[in-house]
């Protein structure tokens, strides 16, 4: 009893939190795994196809997805829509511009030098909306910090969270 | 000249026979009369030798030397540049490499030793075995491959490239690396 007494007050003092402050600690952990967008460095899975006339591409099976930032993420399929801008480097004709990614299955996010993990059964990113959505029941720790919600959208430009259904603990910083 | 009578003439019909039959024999078993035969009439039909250029549709062949095979069905290259310029589509392939062995009935391609090949959107396929199948504009291997470009490189197992409808597959083992800023 005593400890779903004191999970309730974290829930509170979590959800308090979320209300009073726009810019919470939780938006701060996803922007500095994010930062202002997504700059892939590498992918490793199973199989990759591409299609480009129709300007998408796919991996599949054990996919293992890091950026130049640090983090890793993985998951069973990620599929890749693309754009040829037409700008030119070193003379070749089309620069290829990701438009959208979706990945599914089992993804998992590491930024293990912040300390920072999630997990989600769907990841959708959009260049042009300019955001990052996990569902899925996805999960965020940073730390002792954990909660879950049922909807997670990161806005990459203006950099801001919104969570629907949250639910987890919250323990302030000391610099808070 | 001595007149042969007509009472002779079944006879030397039946060995105007005989010879074609032997030429046919020659032709299908004896190599070493036949191979000869054959390069000599190949080589005088300027179809042997350096600077051996193919070309068959969609697929150009230029080789150091070409060899057609004694039913004439398959050609081999050696040191061969293959340009592949499919119908559907903008990009064209070369592929650089040892040997080529190109069957004219099935318009199947089996490349294979040091291959290289370039695309006219900058990319570079580097392996040890292709086969292509002109009918469908294909590309496959099952070898070990590598693409670099400007924008990314790839390495993987297997390969699957349809040059008309512009897709590719790597089989397995595949990882891409992105330049900065896609």
């Amino acid at each position: 009893m005593n400890i779903r007494y004191s999970t309730l007050i974290k829930l509170i003092l979590s959800i308090s939190i979320f209300i009073s402050y726009p810019a919470f600690a939780q938006n701060e952990a996803l922007q500095s795994v994010l930062g202002s967008g997504i700059s892939l460095k590498q992918v490793k899975a199973n199989h990759a196809s591409l299609d480009n006339k129709n300007k998408t591409g796919a991996y599949s099976g054990g996919v293992t997805v890091t950026t130049y930032d640090g983090m890793t993420m993985t998951c069973e399929r990620l599929e890749v829509k693309y754009e040829n801008t037409g700008e030119t480097k070193e003379g070749n004709k089309f620069q290829p511009l990701v438009n959208s990614m979706i990945a599914t299955g089992d993804i998992k996010f590491d930024q293990a030098e912040k300390g920072i993990s999630a997990t989600a059964e769907k990841v959708e990113y959009s260049r042009v909306d300019g955001t990052l959505v996990l569902t899925g029941s996805p999960v965020f720790k940073m730390g002792d910090n954990v909660f879950n919600a049922s909807k997670i959208t990161y806005g990459l430009i203006n950099e801001t969270v919104d969570i629907d259904e949250p639910d987890g603990i919250f323990a302030p910083s000391e610099k808070r | 000249m001595a007149r042969i009578p007509l009472k002779y003439l079944p006879i030397a019909g039946i060995i105007l026979l005989l010879c074609t039959i032997g030429y046919f024999f020659v032709k299908t078993g004896y190599k070493g009369v036949n191979s000869a035969i054959l390069k000599q009439v190949l080589s005088e039909a300027g179809l042997t030798g350096k600077g051996f250029h193919y070309s068959q549709g969609n697929l150009v062949i230029d080789a150091e030397k070409g060899d057609y095979s004694q039913d004439k069905q398959r050609i081999s290259f050696d040191n061969v540049v293959a340009e592949i310029k499919p119908n559907n589509s903008p990009y064209t392939m070369e592929v650089k490499g040892n040997k080529a062995d190109y069957d004219t009935n099935t318009k199947v391609m089996k490349l294979s030793g040091n291959l290289m090949g370039y695309s006219n959107n900058g990319y570079k396929i580097f392996t040890e075995y292709l086969i292509y199948e002109q009918k469908d504009g294909i590309l496959r291997t099952n070898e070990p491959i590598r693409i670099t470009g400007p924008f990314f490189s790839l390495s993987g197992k297997g390969l699957v490239l349809n040059t008309e409808k512009e897709t590719f597959e790597i089989i397995s083992d595949v990882t891409t690396l992105f330049e900065k800023g896609l």
